[in-house]
């Protein structure tokens, strides 16, 4: 084979390699593009926090939401742990450029996962006491070397201070629906509006979403803050086996002992837990 | 049930029967002998296989590059004479007349490209590429040499339709992407023994020595109508290597180093981070016993914090002919390892480092494989195989040390009897019946057993010369002790259509299934913050899938194949996170998964220069949600450009993904495409061969999945010394 083809031409052709490598070489050299790379720009403040420490406090993040309210968690991202040692504490974290939707400060309980009910501070949001009033401001980190560092947040911990509960049972009629995911128990502080996700993120002060499906039955106990005072909705939820939050249902109420057709309301008593809260789901009414 | 005769005496009388039934056939036979040499050089090839066309009659060459065939009835034939390094060969008009012996000589012509090799999957027996009704690609150790490939999943990357989330196997966008590759959709076999693990339905790429390895065979499209469960993407087929008649000795040795992340900011350690790697094969025959020994180890630091890795591997084969060109093959593989384990990394500002709660995370394999297969050719047109096969697997982590109910070994017994009937020149019936038992358990998903009976029969049937069609059904009866039974009919239809030299048109449609693993429907653990939830509920996965291709050769030098696809997928099974960071694995109602695949090799300037790219496009969608497939990227492609100047050869190689459209567990990250070079290069004197490598060339920074680096640039240095070598 090698023989029928010449020598000159074999050595043109080394020349032509060597020339067409050193030009490809040269591209790569100044137009690398090595994919991934370090985040630059930052995101930061103050947090500003009231109330005790719970003691059962495992750790308190603040959390950016891209898109609000967010379908899952995995669409938050989470700042490094921030130490709730002093009321002002400043915090920072590197993300990438664009606009956010809203920043909360979260905190979660030592052995349990993170829990929608534990946001504790909203970046644009004030407490009236210890209930949030549910105004969000945007953020905008607009290219790559930016470094935001104004987004101070009120948090207050008495949120999770839960130092009462209530209790009962919730029954169960009619057939399960076959695309049930999770069911759960919400505690409010004031009534959600149908269909406003963001109002079940911020008026919710307990969340309980270990209810096994397709039960009779299910016996539940849920802490809450005292200094909330009252309770004014308590409910059943439901999200579909997608598991995507925006399927969430109100599928029954704790209804008011003598006007069955409204929401009941619980006050709250330091150290106390109210029995009898007890909520009726017929899955054929809906 | 006293006066009846056990099922095992039955098996008996039928296997003695079948062993004399063979010498009333032989009667007024002539003989085919022979010698194949290479075409340039003259020189007789030993280890050429030589079959008999229409029949299941075949033999391969010895040391001097002889060959006999005996018992032939009379008639007219064809053969085909196939070697790895050359062209196979058809040659149409062999007369064999009764009593006497017809003589040949024979010349193969060497090739860089093999256009028409000989494959055994897509079938269940020996047929030519161009034959087959399913998309088939052959990798061979050439390939897999010239690749400098140390893993073997490294040498599938060039496949066309094929891509690997770290090891998670996808063929034409079957899978995404699962922890510890399980529930795959792709089975793995070694010499057709399927291989995953009973517990995860894992597919374990290390488990066999390298050098154990003659070629791959990757079969597109679902394989369930003759393979059954797992087998609903496509079958990827490990052959090992055949003792050949001369002793061969091949030590492989190799060191490589990785590089520093292109980033300072990335930089987290001062020391150089490495990997080792030892092969060793002996091989020989004596007398009618071949003997095959295999011992690898493979050591590595990681390119980033907790991932070093050490493996051991050893294996063994025997292949003893015995009278009347029957033959066993026994064959063990040994495999023990342990490697880091990595959930994600820190912060994408720290990606090669760990959280500290995962820096002691480690993951333990111990795997043991073992079949025995009996051949037994009856007459001409009538062969038995009879199989038996046992897997151990065993997984642990560091904490498994004391507490051994964690993981409890897998434990797969196999057994399998295959028959291949050819009644006339026009039809070839392939039929038998698998059986499995599994048993598997771990305080993850408790303990479980259960077993699955798979008939099934296929037909090919020659409509003319041309054309052919093939018929394949598969029931399997699966039954999960105490829990569940289900059963399952895998239809397939296939055509091929040959309309000029050089030119198969092939269509296939075929259904296929793949029953839930125990770890997907009774998974519940706790881990590092990944909470997992079971879902009994879980149903198999269903699937219809459709191919269309062409595959047209450009003379001895080059082909082209072209491939439009659809599969449609019922209950598709794949894991979800819920809102709260849980994972389950769940139905996904309905999904389609339809595209384009194409691949081109050619060879220039008197085979000097050989070029070969494939490239897919794929529509994964979830069509319930509207949603793109997770972990499946729409188009890839590879490049590879060789040149080989004497002894030795240089190679590059361009891989490319397009960018994940949707993930699972960290959608808000930035996800980039892949883009990775490879440069190789070669030279061979006397028995050693200098292999020179740079991985990863443009030192690319990328994730298969998110927040989980892929290989940084690294170079390697390897000798291999093959004595022996024919």
């Amino acid at each position: 084979m090698g023989q029928t083809v010449s020598r000159k031409k074999y050595r043109w052709f080394l020349y032509g390699m060597g020339l067409w490598l050193c030009i490809l070489l040269t591209y790569l050299h100044c137009n690398i593009d090595h994919g991934l790379e370090p985040i630059q720009s930052k995101i930061g403040g103050k947090i500003f926090f009231q109330g005790d420490v719970p003691p059962r406090t495992d750790e308190v993040r603040v959390a950016v939401i891209k898109d609000f309210p967010p379908r899952a968690i995995n669409e938050l991202f989470f700042s490094d742990q921030i130490t709730v040692a002093e009321d002002t504490v400043a915090w920072e974290t590197y993300m990438p450029s664009g606009r956010y939707a809203a920043v909360v400060v979260v905190w979660k309980e030592k052995k349990q996962s993170w829990n929608l009910s534990d946001i504790i501070g909203l970046y644009g949001g004030t407490f009236v006491g210890d209930m949030l009033i549910p105004t969000y401001l945007p953020v905008t980190i607009p290219d790559e070397t930016s470094v935001i560092d104004t987004v101070d947040i009120q948090a207050n911990l008495n949120r999770v201070n839960r130092d009462a509960a209530i209790e009962g049972t919730v029954t169960f009629t009619g057939q399960w629906p076959e695309n049930t995911g999770i069911v759960g128990i919400g505690a409010f502080v004031d009534t959600p509006e149908p269909g406003n996700l963001i109002d079940y993120f911020l008026k919710n002060v307990a969340l309980d979403y270990t209810v096994p499906p397709f039960v009779p039955e299910f016996t539940y106990r849920l802490r809450v803050a005292s200094s909330f005072g009252t309770l004014k909705y308590i409910s059943v939820l439901w999200i579909d086996a997608s598991f995507d939050l925006t399927s969430i249902k109100d599928i029954g109420f704790y209804r008011d002992p003598e006007n069955p057709d409204l929401p009941g309301s619980v006050p709250l008593t330091y150290n106390m837990t109210t029995s009898g809260i007890d909520i009726t789901v017929n899955f054929d009414e809906f | 049930m006293r006066h009846s005769l056990p099922a095992w005496r039955y098996l008996t009388a039928l296997l003695i029967a079948l062993f004399f039934v063979g010498p009333l056939f032989s009667q007024n036979l002539g003989r085919l002998t022979g010698i194949v040499m290479d075409a340039n050089t003259r020189q007789p090839l030993p280890g050429v296989n030589i079959m008999v066309i229409k029949t299941l009659m075949g033999t391969a060459t010895d040391d001097s590059g002889r060959f006999v065939i005996r018992r032939i009835p009379p008639g007219v034939y064809t053969l085909r004479v196939s070697m790895m390094g050359y062209e196979t060969r058809s040659m149409a008009g062999v007369t064999i007349t009764p009593g006497e012996s017809t003589a040949l000589n024979i010349h193969l012509e060497p090739t860089v490209i093999r256009v028409n090799p000989i494959v055994v999957t897509a079938s269940k027996h020996p047929q030519s590429l161009g034959a087959s009704h399913q998309a088939v690609t052959v990798i061979d150790r050439l390939h897999m040499a010239h690749r400098q490939s140390f893993r073997l999943e490294e040498s599938l990357h060039p496949v066309s339709g094929v891509h690997f989330n770290e090891e998670n196997i996808s063929i034409r966008g079957s899978s995404g992407y699962s922890v510890y590759n399980v529930g795959s959709r792709i089975l793995l076999m070694v010499d057709g023994v399927p291989v995953l693990t009973p517990d995860l339905a894992t597919i374990h790429w290390k488990m066999i020595p390298l050098l154990d390895i003659d070629h791959v065979e990757v079969v597109k499209g679902a394989g369930s109508a003759l393979y059954g469960s797992s087998a609903m993407g496509g079958v990827v087929n490990i052959i090992t290597r055949d003792p050949g008649p001369k002793a061969r000795f091949q030590i492989r040795t190799l060191a490589g180093v990785y590089d520093r992340p292109h980033y300072e900011i990335w930089r987290w350690t001062d020391e150089t981070l490495h990997y080792e790697q030892a092969d060793l094969a002996y091989s020989q025959r004596f007398g009618p016993v071949g003997v095959q020994l295999g011992f690898s180890r493979y050591v590595s630091t990681g390119y980033m914090e907790n991932n070093a890795f050490d493996k051991w591997n050893a294996s063994a084969k025997l292949r003893i002919r015995l009278p009347r060109q029957s033959r066993l093959d026994i064959y063990t593989s040994w495999m023990k390892t342990r490697q880091g384990f990595l959930i994600q990394w820190l912060n994408q500002n720290s990606p090669f480092q760990v959280p500290p709660f995962n820096q002691e995370d480690e993951l333990r394999y111990d795997i043991i494989n073992f079949y025995a297969q009996y051949h037994l050719p009856v007459s001409s047109r009538l062969n038995l195989r009879f199989r038996l096969s046992h897997l151990f697997s065993e997984m642990g982590t560091q904490y498994s040390v004391n507490a051994p109910d964690m993981w409890k070994p897998g434990q797969g017994l196999g057994c399998e009897v295959q028959g291949d009937w050819i009644p006339g020149p026009l039809h070839h019936f392939t039929f038998g019946t698998e059986f499995r038992w599994d048993v598997s358990g771990s305080k993850y998903f408790q303990d479980h057993k259960g077993y699955t009976v798979s008939p099934y029969i296929q037909e090919e049937w020659t409509l003319l010369t041309n054309l052919s069609t093939t018929l394949g059904l598969r029931f399997d009866h699966h039954v999960l002790i105490d829990e569940e039974t289900d059963s399952r009919l895998s239809p397939k239809l296939g055509i091929n259509y040959r309309p000029f030299y050089g030119t198969t048109i092939r269509a296939t449609a075929g259904s296929g299934f793949r029953a839930a693993t125990v770890f997907e429907k009774h998974l519940e653990a706790d881990y590092s913050g990944l909470n997992a939830i079971p879902n009994p509920e879980l149903r198999p996965e269903r699937s219809w899938f459709y191919d269309l291709g062409i595959r047209q050769s450009v003379t001895q030098n080059g082909h082209l194949e072209l491939s439009l696809f659809q599969a449609d997928y019922w209950d598709m099974i794949e894991p979800v996170i819920n809102f709260l960071g849980a994972i389950q694995f769940q139905n996904y109602i309905r999904a389609r998964i339809r595209g384009l695949e194409c691949a081109a090799q050619v060879c220039l300037w008197h085979r000097r220069i050989e070029l070969s790219g494939s490239l897919t496009w794929l529509d994964p969608m979830d069509l319930h949600r509207d949603l793109t497939l997770p972990y499946r990227p729409r188009l890839t492609y590879n490049l590879m450009s060789t040149l080989h100047l004497g002894p030795a050869s240089f190679q590059a190689e361009y891989r490319y993904a397009s960018r994940i459209e949707e993930v699972q567990l960290n959608p808000l990250d930035t996800r980039v495409p892949i883009k990775l070079l490879y440069i190789r290069a070669q030279v061979t004197f006397w028995h050693l061969t200098l292999q020179l490598a740079v991985n990863n060339a443009l030192n690319y920074h990328y994730t298969h999945v998110e927040r989980r680096m892929g290989e940084i640039r690294n170079a390697t240095v390897g000798l291999l010394m093959d004595v022996g070598n024919r």
